[in-house]
């Protein structure tokens, strides 16, 4: 069995593969602070989940900002690569894959073959981050998984100027404090990270078909926001939290194949 | 047994450069010598040499960034900020002199700002062409060197006469024969030293005595000559950038820890440094003039320059085969940012892959770097 783990910053994600390239099970933990104990729980779950013991785990890469930590796993690639490599696996000919983590964000370029040409990452600015979205939905008192569809509600979305989640939070109290809607408010945050995000598709440029990975691409208003801004159309995995892991699942299986490409 | 000896000789470069301003101010006191700080990049040390006075290359140090705040914006690049706040904190207050060449405008507000500041210190500022394809730049430059000349004289007490301006220029024109050899030495064995120890050694060459230095250089390479080192695994890289200052021991140890091997540079604590020799014939002032002018590498602060730098890039990353190329670029550094479009396009067009990564002053998280830079190897594979 070929194992990827995803140790992000909010979330740890295992994905199992058989032989065949079959997703046999998968994973995903929340945590407050993620660490090589919740990258061991996903991984034991996803593998109870398929009737797997460790020992059956032929070949284990991790992946995420928690890769090097722990003291599991055969070898070690990057979450740039290996969300290049699961969006390519979901989508042949994926050129752009926009991923939203927890803690940074990430654009990378394709070829037509689906080798990476480029990438840029937002790794000092937390806006553009399931972070900032977290913290805007706490001081909304709003749940974080709501914040996509109601979004999509509001009639005239507020702006929010700052990219600093800490300054961007006492704007959002005072724009409720004048009597803004939590909606329009909920709708200028997306705006918020959308613009940040645009500005990094330029960095690397943007070709369709563009997929879009990580956990904030579960929120539908980000997508809506992406997708007008970039005027292209984006495709969004069913579960695209497990992107990094299913790309660290393929690479460890070359490595099964014995054909090593990262 | 020959690894000792190398560590020693690489312990007393260390010193120095771990401790520039401190191990300054004990020499001083020890050798009860005038010593003259120079700007990075352009001002030619020979002159201060001549006049028996000790030239430093003043470095960035990693000292957090205090008093220094309130005399300048913090959107000034990190060595000039540093140097500000070391200065007014009493840091520099050993030097006799102080020379700042025109480099950038950042680099004539500290000049300004440390002649205010240490009124005990000689402040001079040179302003050597920045344009070489006007009229009378020659002139012009041996004319202003000829002023710099006579204002270090005045300081030192004694004129500097052809003869041992010349001799000054046989010095480093030794100490940088011995660099090259070095670099050649590097790129034969890429394993032989960590990319950081060959900035140190650079970068002591700028601070210690070039005669003590040129010593202790001599006897590492006859040791490293002798040394086989293991075959070096890894993609090859060009390390460019970082026009006056070091990078941080930290940015290449994350280089070489995620795979790659840095083959050459173009780093002013690097080849740019020692690349060139000023001529021993004719006019001494003539010959550093010339130097400046004629042979200098191509610089973002020059205009008129016989190649562009992004051309010159090119070509020596295809001469030295590396797989891609790390701009390292130091944050609020104007020249090198207004560059960077260029550097860019030309990388792109000629098929090398690069990546660039921003530096800073104060310290920040170096796992996005070090993603970054794992990815940027992973890509070249």
């Amino acid at each position: 069995m070929a194992v990827g783990v995803d140790i992000g910053s909010l979330t740890a994600k295992t994905v199992v593969m058989d032989s065949d390239c079959h997703i046999a099970s998968y994973r995903v933990i929340q945590g407050k602070i993620v660490d090589e104990a919740a990258g061991i729980a996903s991984l034991n779950q996803a593998l109870a989940d398929a009737h797997l013991t460790q020992a059956e785990i032929g070949f284990l890469i991790t992946t995420g900002y928690g890769r090097n930590m722990v003291s599991f796993g055969h070898k070690s690639i990057t979450e740039i690569s290996c969300h290049a490599r699961g969006a390519q696996f979901l989508f042949p000919g994926v050129r752009t894959v926009i991923d939203i983590g927890g803690q940074d964000s990430k654009v990378i370029s394709l070829n037509g073959t689906g080798s990476i040409i480029n990438f840029a990452m937002n790794d000092k600015c937390a806006a553009g981050t399931g972070r900032f979205l977290e913290v805007m939905a706490h001081a909304l008192e709003v749940p974080i998984e709501e914040m996509g569809a109601l979004s999509l509600e509001a009639k005239s979305p507020a702006t929010i100027s700052s990219i600093c989640t800490v300054f961007a939070e006492s704007e959002v109290i005072s724009l409720t404090a004048q009597g803004r809607t939590k909606l329009d408010i909920i709708a200028g945050i997306h705006e918020a990270i959308g613009r940040r995000m645009h500005s990094l598709v330029n960095h690397v440029g943007m070709t369709p078909p563009v997929v879009m990975s990580g956990g904030v691409a579960k929120n539908v208003g980000v997508v809506h926001v992406l997708e007008k801004l970039l005027e292209t159309e984006i495709i969004v995995p069913p579960e695209p939290q497990i992107v990094g892991a299913l790309g660290a699942a393929l690479f460890a299986r070359d490595e099964l194949k014995g054909k090593v490409k990262a | 047994m020959p690894r000792s000896k190398i560590n020693d000789i690489m312990d007393r470069f260390r010193e120095i450069v771990d401790k520039p301003y401190e191990k300054l101010k004990q020499w001083k006191e020890a050798n009860k010598k005038k010593i003259v700080g120079c700007s990075p990049m352009h001002f030619p040390e020979e002159m201060i040499h001549a006049a028996g006075m000790l030239p430093v290359v003043l470095q960035e140090t990693d000292e957090t960034i205090t008093t220094g705040f309130s005399y300048l914006y913090p959107f000034f690049c990190g060595i000039t900020r540093n140097l500000i706040d070391i200065g007014v904190k009493g840091q520099l207050s050993f030097l006799d002199g102080l020379i700042y060449a025109d480099i950038c405008v950042q680099n004539r507000t500290a000049a300004s700002i440390l002649r205010q500041n240490l009124p005990a210190i000689h402040v001079e500022f040179a302003q050597l062409p920045s344009s070489f394809t006007r009229k009378g730049v020659m002139e012009n430059t041996v004319k202003e060197l000829d002023r710099i000349k006579a204002s270090l004289e005045k300081l030192a007490g004694r004129k500097i006469d052809d003869k041992s301006l010349k001799q000054s220029i046989a010095v480093y024109n030794k100490n940088r024969s011995l660099l090259r050899r070095l670099h050649d030495l590097h790129k034969a064995n890429l394993r032989l030293l960590p990319y950081r120890d060959i900035q140190v050694i650079v970068q002591s060459s700028m601070l210690m005595p070039k005669e003590e230095h040129t010593e202790l250089l001599e006897k590492l390479l006859a040791e490293m000559e002798g040394i086989k080192p293991p075959s070096a695994k890894g993609n090859k890289l060009f390390l460019s950038g970082h026009l006056c200052q070091s990078p941080k021991a930290d940015i290449l140890d994350l280089i070489e820890g995620v795979g790659g091997i840095v083959v050459d540079d173009d780093l002013y604590t690097g080849y740019r440094y020692y690349a060139v020799d000023a001529e021993m014939n004719g006019s001494p002032v003539e010959a550093l003039a010339k130097r400046h002018l004629e042979k200098s590498l191509p610089v973002p602060t020059r205009t008129g320059l016989p190649m562009r730098w992004e051309k010159y890039l090119v070509e020596r990353v295809k001469a030295c085969r590396a797989q891609g190329a790390v701009v390292l670029l130091v944050k609020f550094c104007e020249p090198h940012l207004f560059y960077y479009p260029f550097i860019k396009d030309a990388l792109a067009e000629a098929g090398i892959p690069h990546i660039m990564v921003e530096t800073e002053h104060e310290v920040v998280s170096l796992e996005g770097v070090r993603t970054r830079l794992q990815a940027f190897i992973e890509m070249l594979k």
